[in-house]
């Protein structure tokens, strides 16, 4: 798997001997085992040589090694008839790495997820290793995408194509922000029912719960863009009044992002100008987006066009962020990064305006992939200037 | 001159349920400004013979079992996915069935045609443009420049399959292959897009590969016409003395299931009896042996090679059809 070889490549560039981690998106990452529930950790441990490990609680034995790509699996607690290596990960986590000779090594943990507590208590468990911080290996690893990861996208951006136009249709009945939101995943459920039996739609858990579906829609009507992330409420959008359709789809682990601006009838003349001025930047990324140029570029390219349309107050800090296990990665699309375009990488681009003093705004956003010659536009939703 | 050489060319897709021979040792020279038209029915390998040249087909589960395929004397199985590239969309032009998933609903139609054309070509910005204005012009779009403006759904079926072929054609292609680039069209479209290409053949020479089921459009429009089953090539030669005088039991059942005229008034439409053989476990001999009222028992034990059986007319048969049909009174 490329991933892991990415990993390792990273690794050894600082000097780290063994990953442990806890994320749950980074033990899927390193496992394909996504638990759902992550009030028992999953822990999955890469050394530097040689094969992951993961360290499950017994109750999660059976899902783990129906679903785990990892042969070397572990169990910690106590369930049923099961024999594991103890009744706390603690232990079973230390006797693992003293087994593999990697307890007084250097070991890479997220520190941007753990909580302080945990991160006290591998320092106190492992008084011989040096922990290091993880965070940007794992980062760096997902920014380039496998051939597995790139297959669920396309089946998630499909999925979020069904919501869309299902987001569409219900919008043009008159639905209200809630109507159209579970219409739409109404749609993405069926679908997932209905054709794709190989796929799961779960999505990470936090340590005190889980998300068993994340075929996600909401809408925002009117001034409500300005919320740009909201429970839909009961509002019916008003003649006259733009509707932001927000669509996060997963498959298999992997997100992708659909998001479309309806017309709800026609669109006062400074709102159909923001709408179409987005078009016309969007058409002028196009070509930027292809290895070897820089990922600041499309950033650029946007300021422009927004500057020379007369928005130049209203320019955002970025137009995009990079997608994947998360629907909100960590690379943002803006003026600084110094990513370079790669085949596999995987983003959101959605540059978009806010005029709050003139009620105007703009959501629109797809999930591109970067390929050998160029780009493909993973979702596929009808674009342009959409009146319903 | 021959501009593409295929030789041996075969083609399998290992699959769960066991290796599928998808394209048997297929060998056929195409002349430059040649017309092929290729039929049989589904199955029979047509797309897969031409997209395993392209070096597009998934590999794996295909795997290309043999052969060469040399475009204007190159080895287009052994080139880098890279040069692939350079020559898909350029010297070789491409148009497939179903434009709305070829099309990108996200961009403009402008947008889409002046990226195939400034990667294959010199033109750039405000001259790229112009070209695709021209290419739209040349497919018969009305407005072209206002045209170009609009993203895919604002286009009709027919409309969108031109744009199809103005992108195969955009870099003035030496070779265009066309895989049922009119099947989903109404007849009027499909009968205004056969015009169009014939025009631009005339004009500019162009070598076309043109896929389908329909024996009627390859009788229009090709010069050549190459029938597939299994895999094979069944029979091949020039239109006129293929049409009027088959020797392929396979052939010959497609041109009595043609509906001409006087056909449609008096009798239902034929079919050939059977269906199409499993490619997983291919039959030993003939592919269409177990089909064939006419098959010899050599037919059902061993392949028979292309024979020649006039200027340029070559038919893979163990039995002579014209004797067979006059023995079973069909003549
Ligand atoms: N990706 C694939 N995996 C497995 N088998 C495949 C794949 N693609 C094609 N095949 C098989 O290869 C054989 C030839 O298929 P091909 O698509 O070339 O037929 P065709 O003549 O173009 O048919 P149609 O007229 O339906 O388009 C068929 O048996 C088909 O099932
Ligand atoms: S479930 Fe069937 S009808 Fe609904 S979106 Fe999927 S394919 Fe279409
Ligand atoms: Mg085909």
């Amino acid at each position: 798997m490329n991933r892991i070889s990415r990993l390792k490549t990273l690794m050894a560039a600082k000097g780290i001997d063994a990953l442990v981690t806890f994320k749950p998106e980074h033990s899927f990452y390193l496992s394909g085992f996504n638990p759902i529930i992550f009030s028992h950790p999953v822990i999955a441990i890469l050394p530097a040589e040689g094969e992951p490990v993961i360290l499950v609680h017994a109750l999660r034995d059976d899902h783990g090694r129906s679903e785990s790509w990892v042969k070397d699996i572990r169990l910690y607690g106590a369930w049923s008839t099961k024999v594991t290596m103890g009744p706390n990960w603690q232990d079973a986590l230390r006797a693992i790495l003293a087994e593999k000779g990697l307890d007084a090594g250097v070991l890479g943990v997220e520190e941007d997820y753990l909580p302080v507590a945990r991160h006290r208590l591998l320092t106190e468990l492992l008084p011989k290793a040096k922990l290091v911080d993880s965070s940007a290996i794992f980062d760096r690893a997902r920014l380039v995408k496998d051939a597995d990861e790139i297959a669920n996208a396309r089946v998630a951006a499909a999925v979020a194509d069904i919501g869309m136009d299902a987001a569409q249709d219900a919008l043009a009945q008159g639905g209200s922000e809630r109507e159209i939101a579970t219409a739409s995943m109404s749609a993405m459920n069926r679908h997932w029912a209905l054709h794709l039996p190989d796929h799961e739609v779960a999505d990470f858990g936090s340590l005190e719960g889980g998300a068993q579906n994340g075929l996600w829609t909401w809408a925002l009507a009117g001034d409500r863009m300005f919320r740009n992330c909201d429970n839909p409420t009961q509002r019916r959008p008003q003649r006259g009044e733009a509707v932001a359709v927000f669509i996060w789809a997963i498959a298999n682990g992997i997100h992708a992002e659909n998001e479309r601006t309806f017309a709800y009838g026609p669109l006062p003349d400074a709102n159909r100008r923001a709408i179409d001025t987005i078009l016309k930047i969007r058409e002028d990324i196009a070509p930027a987006m292809r290895p070897g140029a820089p990922l600041a570029d499309l950033f650029h390219i946007t300021k422009r066009g927004l500057e020379a349309a007369g928005y130049a107050a209203n320019i955002p800090g970025r137009i995009g962020h990079t997608i994947g296990l998360g629907a909100h990665e960590h690379t943002s699309l803006d003026g600084k990064t110094d990513v370079i375009l790669e085949p596999g990488m995987l983003f959101t681009l959605e540059p978009n305006l806010r005029v709050p003093d003139r009620g105007v705004a703009t959501q629109i956003s797809d999930t591109i992939l970067i390929t050998e010659t160029g780009h493909e536009f993973l979702t596929r939703s009808r674009g342009g200037y959409i009146e319903v | 001159m021959a501009l593409l050489e295929v030789e041996n060319l075969t083609v399998a897709f290992d699959t769960p349920s066991g290796r599928v021979h998808a394209v048997n040792d297929v060998s056929y020279t195409l002349d430059e400004g040649e017309t092929l038209g290729v039929v049989g029915e589904s199955g029979s390998g047509k797309s897969v013979h031409v997209l395993a040249m392209l070096g597009l087909l998934p590999k794996p589960p295909a795997k290309v079992l043999g052969g060469r395929v040399l475009f204007q004397g190159r080895d287009l199985l052994s080139m880098s996915q890279g040069e692939l590239r350079n020559l898909r969309g350029g010297q070789i032009g491409m148009v497939f069935q179903d434009p709305m998933s070829s099309l990108n609903p996200v961009l403009t139609v402008g947008r889409q045609l002046r990226e195939v054309i400034e990667r294959h070509t010199d033109l750039k910005g405000r001259r790229a443009d112009a070209r695709a204005t021209e290419l739209l012009e040349l497919v018969g779009i009305p407005r072209p420049a206002d045209r170009l403006k609009q993203y895919p759904h604002e286009f009709s079926g027919g409309m969108r399959q031109r744009v199809m072929i103005a992108i195969g054609l955009s870099c003035n292609p030496k070779l265009l292959i066309a895989d049922e680039a009119t099947t989903a069209l109404d007849v009027t479209v499909q009968a205004q897009i056969l015009d169009l290409v014939r025009d631009l053949k005339d004009r500019l020479g162009t070598t076309v590969i043109w896929i389908t089921h329909d024996m009627g459009v390859v009788a229009e429009l090709a010069d050549t016409i190459q029938v597939m089953y299994g895999g094979r090539i069944m029979e091949r030669g020039p239109v006129g003395p293929v049409f009027r005088d088959p020797r392929s039991a396979y052939t010959w059942g497609l041109l009595r299931s043609l509906p001409d005229e006087g056909a449609r008034a008096q009798r239902r439409l034929y079919q050939i009896p059977g269906s199409p053989p499993n490619m997983a476990d291919p039959p030993k001999g003939d592919p269409f042996a177990p089909r064939n009222p006419f098959a010899t028992p050599r037919c059902h034990t061993e392949v028979p090679p292309l024979r020649s059986v006039g200027d340029g007319h070559m038919v893979a048969a163990w039995y002579d059809l014209p004797t067979a049909l006059k023995e079973a009174g069909h003549v």
